[in-house]
């Protein structure tokens, strides 16, 4: 079964090489002294749909589709007319090769890290499925729906008030690899596109000026 | 509208008064019950006086939000009034607003937070600079954005609602080790008040499943079996309801309504109309369904 985890950076464009290439940082360029050493190339052309596609490998995906194409990442798509800050959710394999860790909870945030990822299944069962990160706390069940606590996603770790409670049926909605929820005990909790859409919850403010979108993968 | 008037508002909306086709179309959506056109810094103080001067206190003050809408100036995204362009980093600016809040002006009329509504007040180093320094000066949040504010944004009552997560707030801004906690304000599961819930006429158009009017004894039963604080939306439900139950209200002919859902599982309310509801679990699934029987063979169907 072959997924991959994509976490969400903020991003400020420093250089494009084409429609989709760019070099971008992870942090406000002023507070690097504009250090370009600092730059990572990215392909904005290498997403998720493209693998589902057949055009390039699973291992070979670079970064999240953005937002308008069903995905997370907000900057490009396409330049000139693109955006260069927002938000770039890159693969583990990207980090990986660029010598990075997994960044966990961006600079002005109060989150965990996995509120700021995304998980998508290429085979196996849950084939094409995209699971979202929440910091999530499971309140009390009934038949087989649980009571569920949400919070907007970069806002978890805080004492910012919860999204809102829904009743939900975690066993078709939330990803079946990670641990379940225990009552009344703060967690994360990986749910798929499908029961976020039905839900009201913003997009975490990557980076925080840019403020937010709706989150309606 | 009188200045004891505004401070009754939850909101009050301070549009630059320049000959402007947008600011005229906002400033018409709101209308002026709740919007009012200033054209610089006089004009503002003189607003702001007003209304202090008529917080006496036999004042109804409402807590409220001080929106400041107009253009943004070209390169510093700093927010227009009339021909006064606020940047609270300028001295004179400090000044300005440093006495607004020697004189807790802004305390007195009610005012939490002030809110920088043009286009991309966030999305400049100079704009954010801006917003937090105002935050500073007038020890209370201030908002702004990185994106392009227009009409669609506006409601009768102001700003709507629903574009609130466009803003960004003066303590995201800041950095971390500075920014003050959030207050604490947890939103939990909904509580059922019946009597708070609308009550209406039954619909008479046909439905594919039925409905039972349930006599005040009845309904008394039925409301003991349900988990009344654990109310929330249940978004993934696709099955219908297994049948209707019309509660009776404190009006004649007027019903509150709640549908069955998964065997008697869920009760599901509707605290508003054109909303999707708020399931409630039932403690005794059996005893409900019993209920439900002991209705349906009396019949008591329209």
């Amino acid at each position: 079964m072959s997924k991959v985890t994509f976490y969400g950076l903020p991003a400020w464009v420093g250089a494009i090489h084409s429609p989709t290439v760019c070099e971008w940082w992870d942090r406000d360029p002023s507070q690097l002294g504009w250090d370009r050493s600092l730059l990572h190339r990215v392909d904005l052309a290498r997403t998720s749909s493209a693998a589902l596609a057949g055009h390039l490998a699973v291992a070979d995906i670079e970064v999240d589709d953005h937002s308008t194409s069903g995905g997370r990442t907000t900057i490009g798509p396409l330049w000139p007319s693109g955006s260069t800050i927002g938000a770039c959710w890159v693969s583990e394999g990207y980090l990986a090769r660029n010598g990075l860790t997994p960044p966990g909870v961006p600079p002005g945030h109060s989150g965990h890290g996995h509120e700021f990822t995304v998980v998508q299944y290429f085979d196996g069962e849950q084939q094409n499925r995209r699971f979202h990160g929440f910091q999530a706390e499971l309140l009390q069940t009934q038949n087989h729906l649980s009571l569920v606590q949400l919070w907007h996603p970069g806002t978890g770790a805080g004492i910012a008030k919860p999204a809102g409670t829904w009743w939900l049926d975690l066993a078709t909605d939330a990803d079946p690899s990670t641990p379940g929820l225990s009552p009344n005990r703060p967690a994360p909790l990986y749910l798929d596109t499908q029961a976020t859409k039905r839900l009201t919850i913003v997009d975490p403010k990557i980076p925080p000026f840019k403020g937010g979108f709706a989150l309606t993968p | 509208m009188g200045y004891r008037e505004l401070l009754a508002l939850p909101r009050l909306s301070v549009i630059s008064a320049e000959p402007d086709h947008e600011l005229d179309r906002i400033a018409r959506t709101i209308g002026a019950a709740a919007g009012v056109r200033v054209a610089g810094p006089a004009a503002f103080a003189a607003l702001l006086d007003g209304l202090a001067g008529a917080a006496t206190p036999d004042a109804r003050i409402a807590p409220k939000t001080l929106d400041l809408l107009g253009h943004s100036t070209a390169a510093a995204a700093h927010l227009r009034l009339g021909d006064w362009g606020i940047d609270a980093t300028s001295p004179a600016g400090r000044r300005w607003f440093g006495e607004l809040a020697a004189r807790a002006v802004l305390p007195r009329i009610g005012v939490r937070a002030v809110r920088l509504l043009a286009c991309r007040t966030a999305a400049t180093e100079a704009g954010r600079a801006t917003i937090c320094a105002l935050a500073e000066i007038l020890g209370i949040e201030v908002w702004g954005t990185s994106h392009l504010l227009h009409a669609g944004h506006y409601g009768p009552h102001g700003f709507l609602d629903a574009w609130q997560f466009m803003l960004v707030e003066s303590r995201e801004l800041r950095r971390p080790e500075r920014a003050p906690p959030p207050a604490p304000d947890r939103a939990g599961p909904s509580c059922l008040d019946l009597a708070a819930l609308p009550a209406r006429a039954l619909d008479p158009r046909p439905r594919s499943w039925p409905r039972w009017i349930a006599t005040a004894k009845v309904a008394g039963q039925i409301l003991r079996l349900i988990r009344r604080d654990a109310g929330a939306p249940m978004p993934g439900l696709s099955a219908p309801p297994s049948c209707e139950l019309a509660l009776p209200s404190a009006t004649p002919h007027a019903y509150h309504i709640a549908e069955v859902l998964l065997d008697g599982a869920f009760l599901r309310f509707f605290p508003e109309p054109e909303a999707p509801g708020v399931a409630y679990p039932v403690d005794d699934a059996s005893a409900l369904n019993r209920l439900l029987r002991e209705l349906a063979a009396r019949g008591v169907s329209p």
